[in-house]
């Protein structure tokens, strides 16, 4: 049944390949993301405030494939990104989607951030400005590292979540394993074992990270 | 004629619509120890937070010496906290640090010491409070009566002219109580400026140098702790110390 690896794992190890490497991209952009529309929605000015909710809501509204597809076509049209291949995908292709998905997962994970500032104790913070520390030390010294602590599981979550809607890049022609799976499947005038191959490589790859960030927690929790 | 450190003019309080206290008048002297007393409920602990401005009165004004309190801005509110700390029923030790980096965070940023000078003095606070040992240790390995000793040494890092105690030993195992309130007492020994909301009557009786009666949207008493455990002027005082004291 899996006979055809033998003359296409270079394409599977390609899509791959790319699939972790828009992952990475977004899921850092996603993180960093994350973290300034939290400080936006904690700042004093109403005005960040108010863009920080207001693109979340978009983000969360609407469907992550228009939004990919929305992003390639004004940023293929607005500036003139290097067409060079990395792995049989041009990077005017790769850097809008990878960009996508670091932009819609910001969203949520600002909002497990949010949650994760709401679950600690006011105490916390009116211990640090009953001591005469300022808000933006007492934010930044205090509640921002227990809120990361306490959001790994769910930031890993968002990341596992991640890595699988990056399949969605398929529509805008990034080869990764799940177009890399449908293009073997045409070829061969059957699906079923090709899907079934990147479907096993997601499964691998999101195991892999479950574990890794489960030793992450296991090595933050010995410490308080 | 000395002048009071903190003194607090017609301040009322209210959440939403329900009146907390109306119409406070109070002041503290240096070096007086205040013991805030009175049913659960009466606003006691409203009161102090209000102290520090971690609630803001309704109206009225607060002053520390002649700097009006309630019309602080934040780096001013941060100066006065400097000056005016807090010690909580809860101890609210900052769980990401370690005991020492507990009491170094403050020395650092806000007394602007470099970090070998900020835990010598965090050393010899915790050996004043008997913790050298635990400078390492998490606040969760801790028990409540060390860790409400390292938030004492804590607050005491910012050489605080008045400390604000709330309730500082009711989250605390009996056999711990006696620890907290000897170091309080030591305090007031030496002649800080404390004001302290307690359910603990002997520490009200024998450490105070006044005692505020705080009940029905007023500080309805002020006296001597003398005067008050003997002869209070309200009947509403009377029925309290007839509770808390044949428990
Ligand atoms: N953040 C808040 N929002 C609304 N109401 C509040 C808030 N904090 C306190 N209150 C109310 O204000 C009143 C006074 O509360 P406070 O905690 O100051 O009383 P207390 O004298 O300290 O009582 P206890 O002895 O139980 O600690 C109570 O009726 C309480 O329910
Ligand atoms: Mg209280």
């Amino acid at each position: 049944m899996f006979s055809f690896l033998g003359k296409y794992w270079t394409l599977f190890l390609q899509g791959t390949v790319t699939t972790l490497l828009v992952s990475v991209i977004g899921v850092i952009t996603g993180f960093l993301l994350g973290l300034l529309l939290t400080m936006m929605r904690q700042s004093q000015n109403k005005i960040l405030r108010g863009i920080a909710t207001a693109y979340i809501a978009i983000m969360r509204g609407t469907p992550s494939m228009i939004q990919v597809m929305l992003l390639y076509y004004v940023l293929a049209t607005a500036l003139p990104l290097p067409q060079s291949q990395v792995m049989g995908t041009g990077l005017d292709r790769i850097i809008p989607g990878a960009l996508a998905l670091g932009l819609n997962s910001g969203a949520y994970v600002s909002e497990i951030f949010r949650s994760g500032i709401i679950s600690i104790p006011k105490g916390q913070t009116e211990a640090g400005l009953s001591l005469g520390l300022s808000r933006r030390d007492t934010f930044y010294s205090v509640v921002l590292p227990q809120m990361l602590h306490n959001t790994i599981p769910a930031l890993g979550n968002e990341f596992i979540t991640l890595i699988k809607e990056s399949s969605v890049l398929f529509y805008i022609g990034v080869n990764e394993v799940t177009a890399e799976a449908l293009g073997v499947g045409g070829t061969l005038y059957d699906y079923i074992p090709p899907l079934v191959v990147a479907a096993i490589i997601y499964f691998i790859i999101t195991q892999l990270l479950a574990w890794l960030l489960h030793l992450l927690e296991k090595h933050l929790s010995s410490k308080y | 004629m000395t002048e009071p450190v903190l003194k607090v003019e017609n301040l009322s309080k209210k959440y939403g619509d329900t009146l907390v206290w109306d119409q406070v008048n109070a002041q503290v002297m240096p070096g007086q120890v205040i013991s805030i007393i009175g049913p659960s409920g009466a606003g006691k602990s409203t009161f102090l937070r209000c102290l520090n401005m971690l609630e803001t009165p309704t109206s009225g004004k607060i002053f520390y010496h002649d700097q009006e309190v309630t019309q602080m801005k934040d780096k001013e509110l941060q100066s006065l906290r400097e000056h005016v700390g807090m010690v909580f029923q809860n101890f609210n030790l900052f769980a990401n640090m370690s005991v020492s980096d507990n009491i170094c965070l403050a020395l650092k940023k806000v007394k602007g010491l470099d970090e070998a000078a900020a835990k010598d003095k965090a050393l010899a606070l915790l050996k004043q409070v008997g913790l050298a040992d635990k400078a390492d240790s998490y606040p969760s390995s801790l028990s409540g009566g060390q860790q409400q000793r390292v938030a004492i040494a804590r607050s005491l890092a910012m050489d605080p002219e008045v400390i604000l105690f709330d309730e500082p030993t009711s989250a605390l195992d009996p056999e711990m109580v006696g620890d907290i309130l000897k170091i309080m007492q030591e305090l007031a020994e030496q002649g800080m400026t404390m004001v302290v909301v307690t359910h603990e009557m002997s520490f009200a009786k024998n450490v105070s140098d006044e005692i505020w009666f705080m009940a029905d949207q007023q500080i309805l008493e002020k006296g001597s702790p003398a005067s008050f455990f003997q002869k209070p002027q309200t009947e509403r005082a009377q029925d309290f110390l007839d509770k808390v004291l044949n428990l």
